[in-house]
């Protein structure tokens, strides 16, 4: 899997590091379970200073994607609530889930909104990426 | 004369490493050409073929010029003013190129900014293949170290032991000290090549991840090799000064590991390199990091946002280092003293040999001077002495020889090891011997009213 980053964006690159890791996941690239470099290798190898790494994992790990251990290393961790999502859509934990999204969602439809994108073009946007991540 | 020639011979293969390298790089290493990273459809652009021709005219016209810069020093009788010209022709024999490399990069990063519409970079993103890392074979064992750093370990033990009879020699200490950290030096390069940042050729996983096991695995290999035979260099430089091994089959060895290293290099990053063409050919879908921005003249590395000490040089098969990381700033002023060290040596010989060795008796004791105090020899350790006509055949152990100026520690055919100061080419000369060696220095008479001489039988 491959790390896209971009040293002269605002965005912090622990925040980039984790952006892309939970987007990895949700497209399938990055399965449960599955073995990713620790904090030290990836920053040994990366040249990312690894207090930056670390700070990436610890969100990640706060957040649920990633399991840390001494021994094994880091591994991916499918939250618990995309395995309820199949059995129980309208499950308490996926409303939580929901919630813990909506700030950021407000912020990005409202982006959106000021970048002149419709209603209409903004959901089958959605439905599409839906979809391309469903089908993996 | 038939000196000059020989010395200004070793020196031109500098020119063609040059031009090999150099013109090497107008070929594409994936997206870069002549140190700029192109849009992979621009490769065979006309412009940037003409470009690149025009750099190889450039570079063939600058290295003839150079090469004949440095012929009247042929001409010249003084040993060291002679190797003077042929050391300070060195620094324009390497830099001239580069400026010229330099000059016509420039012109292809504004080409590549017109080809981009304004933009001066493909893109400003930096790839790292997180994955490529985890597969990695084990890095071979520390222990396979240990024999050649106590190899070289043996000569540094041996002086100092022989210190406490003998007195310690500095210089020899000096050398067996440099030539012991050699393999030390490998050990560190392995720990350097194990961490380099994964190759990224493609957006396939699994090709990254074979192409940085290979990588890693040539040069894990190749610092093996330098650690060993650099061992072993140890202990024939110090069976060479004990006369356990003959100065000629030395200096065949020192050849022989030369070569060797220089082979094993070159192969290292040649073959990998291939293995890696074969492995990921080049296809416009391909990641490519954009480092141009990092490069100062395509050359200098200075990559603040990369903790890497070192980076795979974009010149030749060099790794080079990163002058943002602080030990890179270090070692840069380091380098840069060295550099300032080619004017400062040729100052040192031309008043080395143009000065001529005095030998005073002051206190009871024997002071022989050059620039500096050279030796001194108490009139109450001196045994015997002993009248040279003729300068006897030696062989250098550890000194200088200028012209006619031999000075340092000697192999003296008859006598053994002496320390030698001599510089007039006719003698007659004076072999003092000490309870703490014997001592050639040139003939005087308030020297040898002096000392108890011997008239060797035949003289």
């Amino acid at each position: 899997m491959l790390l896209e980053l971009d040293f002269s964006s605002q965005t912090p690159i622990y925040q980039q590091i984790r952006n892309q890791i939970v987007l990895a996941v949700a497209e399938g690239r990055l399965k449960d379970g599955q073995r990713i470099p620790s904090v030290r290798t990836l920053a040994d190898e990366s040249g990312i200073n690894m207090m930056t790494v670390n700070k990436a994992y610890q969100l990640l790990r706060q957040e649920g994607y990633l399991q840390i251990d001494r021994r094994s290393g880091a591994r991916i961790s499918i939250p618990v609530s995309s395995i309820f999502l199949s059995s129980h859509p309208e499950g308490a934990v996926v409303t939580a889930a929901v919630n813990q999204l909506r700030p950021q969602l407000e912020l990005l439809i409202s982006e959106a909104r000021l970048h002149g994108v419709s209603q209409e073009l903004f959901l089958s946007t959605c439905c599409e990426i839906f979809h391309r991540q469903k089908e993996v | 004369m038939i000196m000059n020639i020989i010395l200004l011979l070793c020196m031109y293969p500098i020119l063609v490493i040059m031009y090999i390298t150099l013109a090497n790089e107008t070929k594409p290493k994936k997206n870069i050409i002549l140190g700029a990273t192109l849009p992979y459809t621009s490769l065979r652009d006309p412009r940037v073929l003409e470009i690149c021709d025009r750099f190889k005219k450039s570079l063939r016209k600058s290295l003839w010029i150079l090469g004949l810069i440095p012929l009247p020093s042929i001409f010249i009788p003084y040993a060291s003013i002679a190797m003077s010209i042929v050391f300070l022709w060195i620094l324009p024999a390497i830099i001239v190129p580069h400026v010229i490399y330099a000059r016509y990069r420039r012109r292809l990063l504004d080409l590549k900014k017109e080809l981009l519409q304004g933009r001066e970079t493909l893109h400003t993103t930096t790839y790292v293949d997180i994955q490529a890392s985890i597969q990695q074979p084990k890095p071979v064992s520390s222990f396979w170290y240990l024999p050649p750093v106590i190899m070289g370990l043996v000569p540094v033990a041996s002086i100092l032991f022989r210190s406490k009879q003998d007195g310690l020699d500095g210089w020899l200490l000096f050398l067996y000290l440099t030539m012991a950290f050699i393999p030390l030096l490998a050990f560190w390069l392995r720990g350097l090549f194990q961490n380099k940042m994964p190759d990224v050729a493609g957006k396939d996983s699994q090709i990254n991840a074979a192409l940085t096991r290979l990588r890693r695995r040539r040069y894990s290999q190749f610092c093996l090799w330098l650690a060993w035979l650099s061992g072993v260099l140890c202990l024939v430089v110090w069976l060479m000064v004990e006369q356990k091994l003959s100065y000629f089959w030395g200096m065949v060895f020192m050849v022989v590991y030369t070569i060797v290293l220089l082979i094993l290099s070159f192969y290292t990053e040649f073959n990998t390199r291939r293995q890696m063409e074969q492995m990921a050919p080049g296809s416009p879908d391909d990641v490519v990091n954009d480092e141009d921005r990092y490069w100062i003249a395509g050359q200098f590395y200075y990559n603040p946002n990369d903790s890497h000490l070192t980076k795979e040089s974009r010149i030749g098969v060099n790794t080079t280092i990163n002058m943002a990381h602080p030990v890179g700033k270090i070692l840069t002023i380091f380098l840069v003293l060295c550099l300032l060290c080619l004017p400062l040596t040729s100052a040192w010989m031309i008043g080395e040999e143009f000065t001529p060795i005095s030998t005073q008796i002051t206190n009871d004791t024997i002071v022989v001077r050059q620039l500096w105090k050279e030796c001194e020899i108490p009139l109450d350790d001196i045994i015997d002495s002993t009248i040279l006509e003729k300068r006897p055949s030696m062989g250098r152990i550890v000194g200088s020889s200028i012209g006619s100026l031999c000075k340092g520690r000697y192999n003296v055919d008859g006598f053994g090891t002496c320390r030698v100061y001599i510089q007039d080419p006719e003698g007659p000369y004076l072999m003092i011997f000490t309870d703490n060696g014997k001592y050639l220095l040139e003939w005087s008479e308030e020297l040898a009213s002096l000392l108890p001489i011997r008239i060797p039988a035949g003289q």
